[in-house]
């Protein structure tokens, strides 16, 4: 009669403990999604931040700022001065 | 039927009454087990799937297409979840109040919204790429007949500099020009689908199975260098600007590997606003369009001549009047003289030297020389829509066809194809596959020997010289070597009065990082010539080039002239 009763509150206790793991396990899934759901929005905002990145650091919108906001010149081929670091006027130093 | 004793009543039921009670009772039983057994032994299939359609669903897995990006690794194309909106007109039911702010949601007239949602049957988009958040919101509108479909759009940060290289795709995400269109099976990505079962508050608490495992579209580098790519965008929309030309293309490769740094049209457009584009816009004339090269062809002449051993660089060649006449035609030269060395036939652009040249070698020799740079086949670069260009089975040439060939008229060649032809020079004669992606150069082949190669790039380098015909392609600081090309467009099987510029050259010579190819078509006025026209955006160009790729300046005497100015600091 112990045994018999033994073997049922064993039973039930492990019964318990099935279906308390599998809420657990639906409760940690639940956050699995979110946590998923997270990482695809950080992955657009991630995104998003790259194109926003590459399009205001393209060379044309820099370059067309620095010309009709600060007013800066693209220089053409006689204003440039091309400085050789290293070399005395006459050859080598 | 009441019996009374000692002052109680009994009521005594029939035995028959009894037993009925029990039979019914027992059979109550009986049909509920069975109908249990039935229920979960023989029906039980039917029963799950039904309960399953309750609480299990269907879920897509998204997978984006791969991002493109320059070999610096800056982006050139990316995809962000969008949503888009539909409307099935057979289920639409929605309030005036419902449709004024789904129309606001949508930034759409409300009046022009509900003549488009008209009708009794049909499915209509009423807008794509939404914002997740837009979409949300339309959808707690919860206007019966309005669905949300999930998407990607596809973003271009470099716009219009990037747009025939990179292409564009469709509103399905599938690529429509360039890279997008090459490289379509590696970008794309492939959805999948998963079985989960949902609970009261529609949240998934159970994978049930994985249907089809989403597949990431790859992400890919190009050889193509974005700050070289503006820099000959900027280059090319100011000649075509001052030159009044009608279009023009550049493509710039790095001389050793074969690598695509830039490629550029004009006209171009916009890929991120494709509203009325039109097929001049969408062109890739590098790529797609052939033309005559007209002299540019000159060095690989000359090259074939020098690989035969017919001649040397200082081999005098008559020219005398300017002028050779091959049956009843004629072949004239601009500048006159009565003879010219092989160098100097290159440096003046002499087409009556060029065409005695060829004449001495037979066909097949500069036929040979002609296929193995790539002329009359396709540069396989990975794009699509290549041309090929056309030359004719040496078999049927004749000698006039020979002669004019020798200068370039007579074949049709894409920018793209001569540009790669002209990697020979700098590489000492090695031809390399062309490569739009990033990676390890493949092997190339031998087709002409070193000591050609440099021969024809000396010859190249007087070109800019002062008494050559391009002296405007020089740059200051460094040597440079090339050839311009000045060639009649052939209209309805006719020359016409209307040119294609182009000049294609190389820099530093001492030790060559890019060639650079210039075209310019239908430059209006007076100035017309390649060496007037396409030579100064080489310079330009290929000095901006050297700059950007820190390369030491190798004739830092040329810098002393009245253009640059140089000071040495030590």
């Amino acid at each position: 009669m112990r045994r018999e009763l033994f073997l049922f509150l064993t039973i039930m206790m492990l019964s318990l403990w099935v279906i308390q793991e599998r809420q657990q396990a639906r409760r940690l899934y639940i956050d699995l999604q979110q946590a998923r759901d997270e990482q695809v929005q950080l992955q657009t905002e991630s995104d998003q931040l790259q194109i926003d990145k590459g399009t205001l650091s393209a060379s044309g919108r820099i370059e067309d700022r620095a010309v009709h906001v600060m007013g800066m010149l693209v220089p053409q081929a006689g204003q440039k001065r091309l400085l050789i670091l290293g070399q005395n006027p006459g050859g080598a130093r | 039927m009441k019996t009374r004793v000692s002052g109680k009543v009994f009521v005594r039921f029939e035995q028959w009454r009894s037993l009925l009670v029990q039979s019914l009772l027992l059979g109550a039983l009986t049909a509920l087990i069975g109908r249990a057994f039935w229920l979960q032994a023989i029906h039980s299939t039917f029963l799950q799937q039904k309960g399953e359609e309750r609480y299990s669903r269907i879920l897509p897995e998204p997978a984006s297409r791969g991002i493109i990006r320059d070999r610096n690794g800056q982006p050139l194309a990316i995809s962000i979840p969008s949503e888009s909106v539909w409307a099935n007109r057979e289920d639409l039911e929605m309030t005036v109040s419902q449709r004024d702010q789904l129309a606001a949601l949508l930034k759409e007239d409300p009046r022009v919204m509900a003549r488009r949602l008209r009708g009794d049957t049909g499915i209509v988009y009423l807008k794509r790429q939404l914002t997740p958040e837009i979409a949300q919101q339309i959808m707690n509108l919860k206007i019966s007949g309005i669905f949300v479909q999930h998407g990607f759009h596809r973003a271009y940060p470099k716009s219009s500099e990037m747009a025939h290289l990179v292409g564009f795709t469709n509103a399905d995400d599938h690529g429509q020009e360039g890279v997008e269109l090459a490289y379509e099976s590696l970008l794309q990505g492939v959805y999948g689908a998963r079985r989960v079962i949902r609970d009261r508050a529609g949240h998934v608490i159970e994978d049930v199975e994985n249907i089809r495992a989403p597949r990431q579209g790859q992400d890919m580098a190009l050889s193509v260098d974005a700050r070289i790519q503006h820099l000959a965008a900027r280059e090319l929309h100011a000649a075509i600007a001052t030159s009044h030309a009608k279009a023009g293309a550049v493509v710039v490769l790095d001389s050793q590997t074969g690598e695509i740094l830039a490629l550029v049209n004009s006209p171009d457009y916009d890929p991120n606003q494709r509203v009325n584009l039109s097929g001049d816009e969408l062109r890739n004339r590098a790529i797609t369009d052939t033309y005559e090269p007209g002299s540019t062809m000159k060095p690989f002449t000359i090259a074939a001549a020098l690989e035969a051993g017919r001649i040397r660089p200082d081999t005098v060649i008559p020219t005398p009047g300017g002028v050779l006449a091959i049956g009843n035609h004629l072949i004239h030269d601009d500048h006159v003289a009565a003879s010219y060395t092989v160098s100097e036939v290159i440096e003046h652009s002499s087409n009556v030297g060029a065409a005695r040249i060829a004449l001495e070698l037979p066909a097949r020799t500069m036929w040979d020389m002609f296929t193995d740079v790539g002329f009359g086949q396709k540069p396989k670069s990975g794009f699509p829509g290549e041309a090929g260009g056309r030359l004719r089975p040496y078999q049927n040439w004749k000698p006039i066809e020979q002669a004019t060939m020798a200068f370039g008229n007579g074949m049709t060649v894409s920018l793209l194809q001569i540009a790669r032809a002209y990697t020979v020079f700098p590489n000492r004669g090695l031809l390399r596959p062309l490569m739009l992606v990033k990676g390890t150069p493949p092997p190339g082949h031998q087709v002409m020997t070193d000591k050609t190669a440099r021969e024809v790039t000396a010859m190249l380098e007087t070109v800019v010289s002062p008494e050559g015909t391009a002296p405007q392609a020089a740059v200051p600081g460094y040597r440079v070597a090339g050839k311009t090309g000045t060639a009649h467009k052939v209209l309805r099987g006719h020359y016409v009065n209307k040119y294609v510029a182009s000049f294609i050259g190389f820099a530093p010579v001492s030790a060559p990082r890019v060639v650079v190819a210039v075209m310019i078509d239908e430059p209006a006025g007076s100035r017309y010539y390649g060496g007037q026209v396409a030579a100064p955006v080489f310079s330009a160009l290929t000095g901006e080039i050297m700059q950007l790729l820190e390369v030491p300046p190798d004739a830092p005497n040329t810098v002393m002239g009245s253009d640059v100015s140089a000071e040495h600091h030590t």
